[in-house]
């Protein structure tokens, strides 16, 4: 990674070239990406139950329909029904209709002196409010007709324009704009008329999506532009990211137009979701950058403690914020699947361009020998505010842990008040007309949704016979008992409406025999119960419309209906349900075990790394913490806010966590880093709050602000991620402050890359005395629970009247001990001298007195440093380790007593006297 | 009129009238011209026709269109062969139905073109006809069968008397009146007594019933008067849906009505 960094800086105009050359391929692509919407998109990839659906759609049909809907106080007036006869044969006409089923083509079914009338409804129009009204009774009657195309009340009437087959979503636009002609007569007739089906839905969140697109993006321009100019204050720090930001929406539009991706609801926010958190890793590079510029170190040392500081960080927190983005990919949704992999791609060329730009353009900056003034600083050199905040935090420890329990606790509760919704409609708008007019069918008549109850009887002519016709009623009578299903129709409906006609029942009537069925069966056309009955009738359908829009209702009540089904069926017959609600449901169980999967794969994988990075599992639970906190917020607040889990929400958690880690990233980073310069672990929280705040805190503003702007979405869902992420961020943000440092305070983080500076010096651990006769796993907990201290030559390890609670071990370098001669000013005696894979400190340790010599480098020296604690605890849980370590300390010991007392008999124990030690 | 309707149908039917098949041949026997027209229910419409096509396998594989009534013969003659046992219950359904029809279009055409019919019955509104002045239960309706006269055992059909909604003996005698039997636009909803003293009946508008859906003029037995041959189906749930024929004559326009005798050897048997 800083070979990138320094590449880039080295070479800007080959790096600002190649970015060109990118960037204009990738603007000749973005004309290509088209919006397209599909219901499909929000089921489950591979889903069995949209096989059977799908097959269930091919064996009963699968009409499409826009529902035209017609209200008035008397709807069957002469002149009305004169215009809508009208309105019908001119969209019959029509190339993308097929038919129109209305009052005037359902057959009304009657007696006739004996032989079967099969006119429609409307076979003439009533010319007296009394024959209207008798046909509205008839229809009433008709379960095909009741609440599918007329209401309850009879003053609610629907046209289902069946659309002709090889109509697509390309025709959307042009059928909803001939329907709306073609009905605009019916508006001077009926109180309320409109039309609503999926060209409809579809192309209003398409129009929803291009109008999006322009209205949002520039408004997260203008968020990312406000925040980062409040913050940082500099023009070239604020446009950085901004350019960055505005390459990656071009780069990603322009792959989307390459590969013939196509923008729906969810992908619609990968564009602008790279202006928000495109911007991150560039105010991190930027705050390094501008720390050493502040400090007057040469330019291209600036560029190149950036490089060495923020290269491995940025590259860790691209890989955590590309797998929070990536989980959500995991996800079996189609759409989201599509997300997670266009999002990840997104942040995947943000990523290239903020490491390749950033230098490039600074290199390029510096050497217009730009003056270091004016702009934030970024890193702050508030060094007393960051003590100020320190110290309070750790006085405060106890109450604030407790509060940040109370708000978890709190957040738990909530969580617990949850619901899914994956009702697609939900995705509309609130002002939405379409979202109105579905409203509006859904409280009048039957609702748009539907699914199939299919009973297979595997036999031929079973559903012939009047016993397996009750089977299907009695499903039909349970599903209306329930109140939920507004309109049940099944093949026993139609034969029951037959069977009324011949016998001239007041209201339809099962046929009570077999032999009444099979006369029946002379005088039904096929093609009229085709949706409900197999050709051999060993299979029959029950078309169960509703209104349910919650899942949770949906869940419950289709439970239910299995469970009715499971004890109440015939064993010779299984049932099986099926249909959109059911994918839906089965989407929304996706949805749910993708959530947990996502935010689960994501907290492993923060914990994997960081445990890795810092060869230490409790580091990555540490990590975790601060990132499990605002995932209980966000639960929290879901509860409390009523915002259920749905395609939007569900995104929220991953992908917040995946950027929000960022933070924790470089806290614990830099955290480490600072513990190699100070010996004090509260010293080196100070240095790490100093150093990061302003950047977390900006990148954060800038987030929040950012994911606030999709809080103005049209679409719900979207809305709802906006504000769930803005939640996340700053409860992350929050947490980044509060309980990171509590808990990076409590350990020294040893990283892999000092571990593999250890291996460089196996040598030196093999041969030490203290380790001597330890495995490798033994010798590694003493290393990991120890610290790398770093010396310049003559500096000063500890000095007398120290308190001694560490033991030293020489790394490289070489460090003598010395004691002030009493009365002699020429020199110090010197006690002992340590060389690498020697040990020193340790008998004022074991003794419990302080120092009583002074411990000084004789070179650039690198101690390994072993503290009290340590080897208490070492002596708690591995006490044959212990043994091992003072029998070793005490053979040490011995030795260099040895060597004491044979170089005190050749006089070579004096050494120059230091000025401090004689203070001391 | 419909024609041109059709129903494809897939394999056989059972050969529940199969036995009949000699007396129905003997039955067909007369000339074709001068065909009486009947109407039918259409198949898959149910609507009033004098003519339907419909095709309907013949065999294992083969398929046939028929057009009834004109090919009639050939329906029975196939049904007689066993087609009818080829296909689904539905085509064994609309095998029935086609044989039916021709049975009773036979029927009915039995004498085409006698001259200078005596005709007592086609000036008398049997749509408005008391059931109590026609021959119902006098002869069919009494058990056993005599060996002719009875229509329905030949032609398929039920027996008016079957179709009737009979009460049970719960409702009170008062109610019962032979008045109370007239058919009103072909219909009579309510309960009936048969007994020694005749029919005797209770209009109910919310009971079952029955209703003639047609009536034909013919000479059946070819005796020189004209008949008329009333086709009757129960109204009502849980009635069965078989179609009652009752022929019927007089020999004045004062006289009772009775059954047509068709002498045995006519009915082949």
């Amino acid at each position: 990674m800083r070979q990138i960094l320094d590449f880039s800086a080295q070479r800007p105009w080959w790096i600002l070239g190649l970015l060109f050359l990118v960037t204009a391929a990738a603007v000749t692509q973005v004309g290509k990406v088209e919006v397209r919407v599909a219901a499909d998109d929000l089921l489950v990839i591979d889903d069995p139950e949209r096989r059977y659906a799908e097959l269930v759609k091919e064996r009963y049909g699968d009409q499409k329909v826009v529902l035209v809907y017609l209200e008035d106080a008397h709807i069957l007036d002469p002149e009305k029904l004169k215009a809508v006869s009208g309105v019908i044969d001119s969209l019959e006409g029509r190339g993308f209709v097929e038919r129109v089923e209305s009052l005037f083509s359902v057959p009304w079914l009657k007696s006739v002196e004996g032989y079967l009338d099969k006119s429609p409804y409307l076979a003439e129009i009533p010319q007296t409010r009394e024959e209207a009204d008798r046909i509205l009774r008839a229809a009433l009657d008709n379960t095909f007709i009741r609440n599918v195309l007329l209401t309850d009340d009879g003053k609610g009437m629907g046209l289902a324009v069946i659309l002709a087959d090889g109509v697509s979503g390309a025709d959307d636009k042009r059928i909803t704009r001939v329907i709306e002609q073609e009905i605009a007569p019916l508006r001077d007739h009926y109180l309320r008329s409109f039309a609503i089906g999926f060209p409809q839905i579809r192309h209003e969140i398409t129009q929803s999506i291009a109008s999006e697109q322009g209205d949002l993006f520039p408004l997260a321009l203008l968020a990312l532009l406000v925040a980062l100019f409040a913050i940082l204050r500099k023009v070239l720090d604020v446009a950085l990211p901004v350019l960055t930001a505005s390459l990656s929406v071009v780069w990603i539009l322009g792959l989307m137009g390459w590969l013939g991706i196509h923008l729906n609801v969810v992908t619609s926010i990968v564009p602008i979701l790279m202006v928000v958190v495109g911007s991150t890793e560039d105010i991190h590079l930027l705050a390094e950058f501008r720390r050493g510029w502040r400090k007057r170190i040469e330019p291209r040392r600036a560029l190149d403690n950036m490089a060495r500081k923020m290269g491995r960080t940025v590259l860790f927190t691209f890989i955590t914020t590309f797998v929070g983005f990536l989980s959500v990919g995991l996800s079996r949704i189609d759409v989201l699947w599509q997300f997670g992999l266009l999002a990840a791609a997104g942040l995947l060329l943000n990523f290239l361009i903020t490491i390749t730009l950033i230098p490039a353009v600074l290199a390029l900056a510096v050497r217009q020998r730009e003056a270091p003034r004016g702009g934030r600083r970024l890193s702050g050199d508030g060094e007393n505010l960051a003590q100020g905040f320190w110290d309070m935090l750790r006085r405060g420890r106890a109450p604030v842990l407790l509060a940040l329990a109370a708000v978890a606790a709190l957040a738990v509760a909530g969580a617990t008040r949850i619901e899914v919704n994956h009702n697609p409609v939900d995705s509309l708008a609130e002002h939405s007309e379409a979202k109105r007019y579905i409203e509006r069918i859904n409280q009048r008549l039957s609702g748009l949704e539907t699914f199939s109850v299919v009973i297979d009887s595997g036999i031929q002519d079973t559903f012939l016979k009047a016993r397996y016709l009750e089977e299907v009623v009695e499903i039909q009578a349970f599903l209306e008992e329930q109140g939920v299903a507004r309109a049940t129709t099944s093949f026993a409906d139609y034969l029951a409406l037959l069977n009324a006609a011949f016998q001239e029942l007041d209201e339809p009537r099962l046929p009570s025999s077999d032999d009444i069925v099979n006369e029946l069966m002379i005088f039904l056309d096929y093609d009229r119960v085709a949706d409900y009955v197999a050709e051999d009738y060993s299979e029959a359908r029950i078309l169960v419309r509703h209104n349910v829009a919650s899942t949770a209702e949906l869940r419950r009540f289709v439970g239910e209906l299995q469970g009715f089904i499971d004890e109440q069926l015939d064993s010779g017959l299984e049932a099986r349900i099926s249909g959109d609600s059911v994918l839906t449901l089965s989407a929304t169980n996706a949805m749910i075990y993708g959530q947990l999967q996502s935010i689960g794969l994501l907290l492993l994988f923060i914990v994997l790394v960081i445990s890795l990075l810092f060869t230490d599992l409790r580091a990555g639970l540490l990590a975790a913490l601060p990132n499990v906190f605002p995932v209980l917020v966000l639960f929290g607040f879901m509860g409390y806010a009523e915002i259920p889990l749905n395609i939007g929400t569900t995104m929220a958690a991953a992908i917040a966590i995946g950027i929000a880690v960022d933070d924790t990233m470089h806290f614990m980073l830099r955290y480490n880093q600072e513990l190699k310069f100070y010996k004090s672990q509260s010293q080196a929280v100070v240095h790490t709050i100093r150093g990061e705040a302003l950047p977390v805190i900006a990148t954060s503003l800038a987030l929040i602000g950012g994911f606030l702007v999709f809080a103005t979405s049209d679409f719900e869902p979207i809305r709802q991620f906006g504000l769930l992420s803005a939640v996340v961020i700053g409860a992350a943000l929050v947490a980044d402050f509060l309980l990171t440092p509590l808990a990076v305070s409590t350990l020294r983080l040893v990283t892999l890359w000092d571990l593999l500076s250890m291996r460089v010096r196996t040598e030196v651990i093999g041969k030490s005395c203290l380790f001597r006769g330890m495995s490798d796993r033994q010798i590694k907990r003493f290393i990991l629970s120890s610290t790398l201290l770093e010396f310049k030559a003559g500096e000063r390890v500890f000095g007398i009247g120290e308190p001694s609670e560490e033991v030293y071990m020489v790394m490289a370098g070489g460090v003598e001990v010395r004691v002030p001669r009493r009365g002699a000013t020429d020199c110090d005696m010197v006690v002992d001298r340590f060389s690498s894979g020697q040990l020193f400190g340790e008998v004022a340790m074991l003794a419990g007195e302080t120092r009583k010599g002074n411990a000084i480098t004789l070179e650039q020296t690198t101690l390994l440093v072993l503290n009290r604690e340590g080897i208490e605890n070492a002596v708690r849980r591995y006490p044959l380790i212990a043994s091992k370590l003072f029998l070793n300390m005490a053979t040490d010991i011995s030795h260099r007593w040895v060597r004491f007392i044979k170089r005190a008999s050749n006089n070579e124990i004096c050494a120059p006297a230091m000025e401090d030690s004689r203070d001391d | 009129m419909i024609e041109g309707n059709t129903v494809k149908a897939g394999k056989g039917m059972a050969g529940r009238i199969l036995a009949l098949s000699p007396l129905i041949l003997a039955l067909m026997a007369p000339a074709w011209t001068q065909a009486q027209d009947t109407d039918f229910r259409a198949p898959l419409t149910g609507e009033k026709v004098v003519a339907y096509e419909l095709e309907l396998p013949v065999g294992r594989v083969e398929k046939r269109v028929f057009e009834i009534p004109e090919d009639c013969h050939d329906v029975l003659r196939a049904h007689a062969e066993g087609a009818a046992s080829w296909g689904s219950q539905v085509v064994k359904s609309m095998w029935w139905k086609v044989e039916s029809d021709c049975r009773y279009y036979t029927f009915l055409n039995r004498y085409p073109g006698i001259p200078d019919l005596q005709d007592h019955v086609s000036r008398y509104d049997f749509r408005n006809a008391n059931l109590a002045e026609l021959p119902i239960g006098d002869e069919c309706g009494k058990r056993p069968l005599p060996p002719y006269a009875c229509p329905n055992s030949y032609l398929g059909t039920g027996d008016v008397v079957q179709i009737l909604p009979q009460d049970d003996g719960s409702r009170p005698e008062q109610g019962f009146s032979r008045e109370g039997c007239a058919l009103q636009q072909g219909a009579f909803r309510g309960w009936v007594r048969l007994d020694g003293d005749g029919i005797r009946c209770q209009p109910d508008e919310r009971a079952p019933g029955v209703r003639v859906v047609s009536v034909d003029l013919a000479d059946v037995n070819g005796d020189g008067f004209q008949d008329a041959i009333l086709r009757m189906i129960p109204l009502g749930p849980r009635m069965g849906r078989v179609t009652a024929v009752l022929p019927v004559t007089r020999k004045g326009e004062d006289q009772p009505f009775f059954i047509p005798k068709v002498e045995a050897e006519q009915a082949g048997q």
